[in-house]
């Protein structure tokens, strides 16, 4: 992450200076990220491609207007968050859930599988606010300030919605989860 | 048994302090209850960071300008999604602003159903049709009569003079032919009546 922010340091001035190739080299370090994240958001692949194209596409046309090159992530989120509601609100006023995808496999082999199958059920009882919420926590790895920023949300309401989702989940996964998975110290 | 002042959620993501994480963690080994439930929110957390990553289905690529080339006014304004809808939403007002001034529509004239226009405009004709054609009617037999009654009653007049010229030219001319014709016989009746006279005067008593 370190290394990463050092390198982004060095490619966002170069990239606002027209240096389209530092640019893609940004672009190739975030594609995979954003893309799946809008995964979670859009209602099916397709448009998730779209919309990541059209993220990086608005990032650079309005990327002189980034002034901390350090938040070039939680900014190109923030562009892939309001492309996402723009499109569920264009396509949809009254937005569902969108469908999620099935099928993806884990790492951990057959248990992998049916932990990442029982982990995207627990995923599609939440509120479309609390599972973005969840992912950019959780998945992506924001602080609390970042996602609110992001969001456009008061960090204290992140925080309250996160551990709302945490709740569901762990109700919703705890046929799944042994008891006394993981011990003090695993985990943060 | 539930204890009070432990945050397992904030401790599963990460968000505690070192002496918050110490203490949660010197309780956890104390506490089955508190164990299990922070066992699976950790559960849950690492369920989620262990969901795969799906690659997109191609690589986003941006070209970059070709070097040397200028870009354009309205190449920057096209690619600029603010610029491009200032300027589309400008020349929307303006068509609106011109068409409000160029093509204002009557109010009687007002969109409304077919039928009720239809009717409309059908009642406007005719009121039209009512003020303009007695006027119309008017000029018409005006012009009719200067245009051909009066030149022809002109005419007839002119003809009516020529003939009673031509009436009273004849009249003269049988006149003096007449006249003529009687001074002709009134000499022929001197004429003999003088040579009578001489025919008696002579001895042997004329011829």
């Amino acid at each position: 992450m370190i290394l990463r922010e050092a390198d982004e340091r060095d490619l966002v001035p170069r990239a606002q200076n027209g240096d389209v190739e530092a640019f893609n080299v940004l672009v190739s370090r975030w594609e995979k990220r954003i893309y799946n994240y809008l995964l979670r958001l859009a209602p099916d692949a397709d448009e998730a491609f779209d919309l990541s194209q059209e993220t990086f596409l608005k990032a650079f046309q309005n990327l002189k207007r980034l002034d901390a090159p350090e938040r070039f992530g939680p900014w190109l989120y923030r562009i892939a968050h309001n492309e996402a509601i723009s499109f569920l609100r264009r396509r949809r006023p009254e937005s569902d859930p969108p469908e999620q995808s099935t099928g993806k496999t884990g790492v951990f082999g057959m248990a992998g599988i049916e932990i990442s199958l029982a982990v995207e059920k627990a995923l599609s009882v939440l509120t479309a606010e609390q599972r973005e919420s969840v992912v950019l926590k959780v998945c992506e790895g924001f602080k609390f300030e970042e996602i609110a920023s992001i969001l456009d949300t008061p960090a204290s309401t992140i925080k309250s919605r996160v551990y709302t989702a945490l709740e569901a989940m762990r109700v919703v996964l705890a046929p799944v989860v042994p008891d006394g998975h993981g011990a003090p110290g695993a985990e943060g | 048994m539930e204890c009070t002042g432990f945050d397992w959620k904030g401790y599963a993501l990460g968000e505690l302090s070192a002496a918050e994480t110490a203490e949660h963690e010197r309780h956890a080994r104390t506490c089955e209850h508190c164990r299990t439930e922070l066992a699976r929110y950790q559960a849950t957390v690492a369920g989620l960071r262990s969901l795969p990553l799906v690659e997109p289905p191609r690589r986003i690529v941006f070209a970059p300008e070709p070097a040397g080339r200028a870009v354009s006014w309205w190449e920057r304004m096209w690619q600029s999604g603010p610029q491009l809808g200032f300027a589309s939403a400008a020349v929307l007002a303006l068509a609106i602003v011109a068409h409000g001034l160029l093509a204002r529509v009557p109010a009687k004239f007002a969109p409304g159903p077919a039928s009720q226009i239809e009717a409309r405009i059908h009642e406007e004709a005719q009121q039209e049709i009512a003020r303009r054609l007695p006027q119309a009617v008017d000029a018409a037999v005006e012009r009719r009569f200067h245009d051909e009654i009066r030149p022809a009653v002109a005419s007839f007049k002119a003809q009516m003079l020529q003939e009673e010229k031509l009436r009273e030219a004849g009249f003269e001319q049988k006149r003096d032919s007449e006249l003529k014709t009687f001074q002709y016989a009134f000499t022929r009746l001197e004429q003999r009546l003088n040579y009578a006279t001489l025919s008696s005067a002579r001895p042997n008593g004329g011829e």
